[in-house]
């Protein structure tokens, strides 16, 4: 079984925040695209450890999370696979439910 | 005397008026240059109020009356403005906020034609220094050096993306120095502000010139001492179309009807014409409503309110078309006010009170 971990503050920014990638250097756009979609494609297991990093915005935290499911990914999938470490308990709460709404709308739920 | 020829008096009286013309043209012109070196412009002095606050409305609409009359005055052609802040007392981020970046572009489009005058030292010519707008304003360098400490810890910042190393560099000043709590999920407001600012403000056919679709953000910090309460004021301004403006391309069946009211009872002055900006913003800020019509979209604005819910005692206002929304951290809903004036862009403000961290042995 392979594993990976992803430490947002120091593998992409202790301070992500847009949407789009236009939206400014570390948008939520660019962390699912470029490390989340890879390492969920390449591995069994990939931990998110948001250590150290501000507390992000809706904007970053929906593209990146529910985003992955618009890229077609299901929740079961993604219960599967992610797991998510931080120092705030609110963290997971909240990108678990971005996930959830996203699987709902998009009936990705299994 | 020798009696001259009729056709030789003929050609000198014609040459004696050609070269009288020639003077008199000549004199003119050198007159015309004259005049327009010492040509003098008017300077219309412009009085900024005693308290800049944006929150109250009242007292909002005195910016405005100041911004409106800049305008009017500099569009004359041959009119200065000398804006006189002698009598300005109390100064707050939103207030300030909306004014210098008002003037600012401006100063861009009239070069040197706004001029400020301030006291020596005072609170307000060290901001307009502490803001890099001394040269611009003609303020003194030497007689506006910030010093105050209420004027080093304004923090001013600007620019068109979402922020996050910015905002995070401006929130690790403050936490360094402080001995309060800088609640946690400031940072997701306030780059949750900016990224609106990117995604709605500026549409494809804005009048703002292209330098200025931007966002403006001042913040101003007060320490908490033992016996009292400190204050972290944030504010947040862009000069775009405004929240109820973007959310208009998408109105609900109730919200036509509104908007026919709205019209007809401002056409014969009965009402301020208001109620649709009004529940526009509510929505937008309380609903999740969002302008794109995406579902997973239009989470900002309440997680704004949510981050001031959490906040003991903070307080969080939107000022956005003819529209105010505010809300204040221990109720349950925001209350929201209509205006006929419409307000020229969005302004967030926040309003943190802080307590000391509390020492842990």
């Amino acid at each position: 079984m392979t594993s990976k971990t992803i430490f947002l503050a120091t593998d992409f920014s202790p301070s992500p925040a847009g949407r789009f990638f236009e939206d400014g250097p570390f948008p939520g756009s660019s962390f699912r695209d470029k490390f989340l979609l890879p390492a969920i494609a390449q591995n069994d297991k990939v931990i998110i450890d948001l250590e150290d990093t501000e507390l992000a915005g809706s904007s970053f935290l929906e593209e990146a999370f529910g985003g992955l499911v618009r890229a077609g990914l299901t929740e079961t999938i993604l219960k599967k696979k992610l797991e998510l470490r931080s120092p705030r308990n609110t963290d997971p709460i909240r990108i678990w439910r971005y996930i959830h709404d996203e699987a709902v709308r998009c009936n990705r739920v299994s | 005397m020798k009696k001259l020829k009729a056709k030789r008096k003929l050609w000198l009286d014609a040459r004696t008026y050609r070269q009288w013309s020639e003077n008199v043209r000549a004199a003119r012109m050198r007159n015309h240059v004259e005049t327009a070196s010492h040509f003098k412009m008017k300077c219309c002095v412009i009085s900024v109020p005693r308290v800049l606050v944006a929150e109250k409305p009242k007292q909002r609409q005195e910016i405005l009356n100041v911004i409106n009359q800049t305008i009017t005055t500099l569009a004359k052609g041959d009119t200065k403005v000398k804006l006189d802040f002698s009598k300005v007392e109390k100064i707050f981020p939103g207030g300030m906020l909306i004014l210098l970046a008002s003037l600012q572009l401006f100063t861009n489009v009239w070069k040197g034609r706004i001029t400020a005058r301030c006291p020596p030292h005072s609170l307000t010519a060290q901001l307009i220094n502490h803001f890099g707008l001394a040269d611009a304003f003609g303020v003194s360098a030497n007689l506006s050096k910030p010093k105050a400490s209420s004027v080093i810890d304004w923090q001013f910042l600007t620019g068109t993306k979402a922020g996050g190393e910015e905002v995070r560099e401006l929130l690790n000043n403050y936490r360094h120095k402080t001995n309060a709590e800088i609640p946690e999920g400031l940072f997701a407001a306030l780059t949750e502000g900016l990224t609106n600012v990117r995604h709605h403000a500026y549409t494809e056919n804005s009048e703002v010139p292209a330098e200025f679709q931007k966002w403006w953000l001042f913040a101003r910090y007060t320490e908490p001492l033992e016996t009292e309460t400190g204050s972290l004021f944030i504010a947040i301004y862009d000069m775009g179309v405004g929240i109820p403006s973007t959310m208009r391309s998408k109105l609900e069946k109730g919200e036509i009807i509104i908007d026919l009211i709205d019209k007809m009872g401002q056409s014969i002055r009965v009402t301020k014409g208001s109620a649709l900006d009004r529940r526009l913003l509510e929505e937008a800020v309380e609903y999740k409503r969002s302008q794109t019509g995406q579902p997973h979209r239009g989470n900002g604005l309440p997680e704004m309110r949510e981050f001031a819910s959490t906040t003991n005692g903070g307080r969080l206002h939107i000022v956005s078309g003819q529209a105010q929304y505010t809300f204040v951290a221990g109720k349950i809903d925001g209350h929201t006010l209509g205006f006929k004036e419409e307000f020229p862009g969005t302004l967030l403000l926040w309003s943190l009170p802080l307590k000391m961290k509390e020492i842990t042995s």
